[in-house]
């Protein structure tokens, strides 16, 4: 601790050190959010030929999904809009 | 001033504990940053500094590491010599990869007393320059003893006084000089393997410090040391010498010019300047701008002004930094 005082006065106490206000402290950058997953529009005929295509290949194209789905979204007619998941 | 290990040795050990920061060190250990010079460090423990000893043991021991050096704080338990490092970025990493080894508190920490090296010597006025740039810039405003600047080199050995400011050792040094220089020719940038100095340094005896101390004395040492490099031709000697003419206005603005004159570094071996008559001189000019600092640190708190001579520092800084920033080896030139 530092001290200054004029002789014959009580002794003024400064601190040792201070904060600079002109140091703006760094914000820490937040992590980037990833946009949510976008459903990707499969078009009719896809689902048909998924559906006719047989093991890995099937597997393939349906990106782990399972053929329900795709049975589902052309059963109901949603199969121009019908959704899978990239 | 012996190093206290080899960089390879301190990675090797500092591996064991910290491995993926350690690998980022040993790969970015040499690669120069726009050009900025390399930075060495030197820490001066305060207290028992027991949470270094298993460090100090794993690099060798005490005998070893530590007694080769008579150089340290006199009020210091020890002072641990670090291999210098190409930028302050990879110094900084450093002292992170240090603290999470041995759980000490480095950054900021009253018993860690951190010590700034930049390579070559710089004329006295810049290194008053030097001295009132980093405090201005400082996260904190120090006040400063000048027992805080007593060494065992003081009154002994090299005589260097008590300053903020300290040369190296002369002949006494060792000096790692395996760093990239950026040197200018008729032909624009050309980058030289070897920094154009045999054993001179620079130092800041800075105290507990932080992170944006190392960076700022790095960039202020940089672009001096370029202004007054004369046949080395530093790359950066025209920024430089712009830089001392708009901190010398910046300084003559607010009346403080003539803080410049007082002996902020021993300029001499072996007597010289180092007596106890010029410590005072030198502690009347810090004195008076530690009190200029303090008296706008009230200032700003009472008026929420964002001018001031500290504000003023912050950005002459920021804008030296981005300029130097922008530019990159790729688009510069060849490496020779």
């Amino acid at each position: 601790m530092s001290y200054a005082h004029q002789p014959g006065s009580e002794p003024i106490s400064i601190p040792e050190q201070i904060p600079n206000p002109a140091v703006r402290p760094k914000l820490p950058t937040p992590e980037p959010v990833p946009p949510p997953r976008q459903p990707v529009k499969i078009p009719q005929y896809r689902a048909l030929w998924v559906l006719g295509c047989r093991g890995d290949r099937r597997k393939q194209w349906c990106r782990g999904f399972p053929v329900r789905v795709a049975l589902w979204s052309l059963l109901t007619h949603a199969t121009a809009d019908g959704m899978f998941c990239e | 001033m012996a190093f206290a290990t080899s960089f390879e040795s301190l990675v090797d050990v500092l591996a064991e504990r910290v491995p993926a920061k350690s690998t980022l060190l040993a790969r970015e250990h040499r690669r120069v940053d726009h050009g900025l010079l390399s930075v060495g460090l030197k820490l001066h423990c305060l207290g028992d500094g027991a949470r270094f000893a298993p460090l100090i043991e794993a690099l060798g021991g005490a005998g070893r590491v530590l007694e080769r050096n008579l150089y340290k704080r006199s009020e210091a338990s020890f002072c641990l010599v670090l291999p210098p490092t190409g930028s302050a970025r990879v110094a900084v990493l450093l002292l992170e990869c240090l603290a999470d080894y041995t759980r000490a508190q480095i950054f900021n920490n009253p018993n860690v007393q951190l010590q700034v090296c930049s390579p070559g010597r710089l004329t006295p006025r810049s290194a008053a320059f030097l001295a009132i740039g980093f405090y201005m810039a400082s996260d904190t405003l120090r006040t400063y003893a000048l027992d805080d600047f007593a060494t065992t080199v003081s009154r002994n050995a090299y005589h260097r006084g008590k300053r903020l400011v300290i040369y190296d050792g002369g002949m006494y040094g060792e000096f790692d000089c395996d760093f990239q220089w950026w040197a200018r020719t008729e032909n624009g940038l050309m980058v030289r393997d070897h920094l154009p100095f045999l054993t001179s340094r620079t130092d800041i005896i800075v105290g507990p410090g932080s992170p944006n101390d190392i960076i700022n004395i790095n960039l202020l040492a940089t672009v001096l040391m370029h202004a007054q490099a004369g046949e080395e031709g530093g790359y950066w000697q025209s920024l430089g010498e712009l830089f001392v003419r708009d901190f010398s206005a910046l300084l003559n603005r607010h009346l403080l010019l003539g803080a410049l004159e007082a002996p902020w570094v021993c300029r001499t071996d072996f007597g010289g300047d180092g007596d106890p008559q010029s410590d005072e001189a030198f502690l009347a000019a810090l004195q008076e701008i530690m009190v200029y600092a303090r008296s706008e640190v009230s200032r700003l708190s009472r008026a929420g002004a964002d001018n001031g001579i500290l504000c003023e520092v912050q950005a002459l800084l920021r804008t030296y930094r981005d300029i130097i920033g922008s530019i990159t080896l790729a688009e510069q030139g060849e490496r020779t």
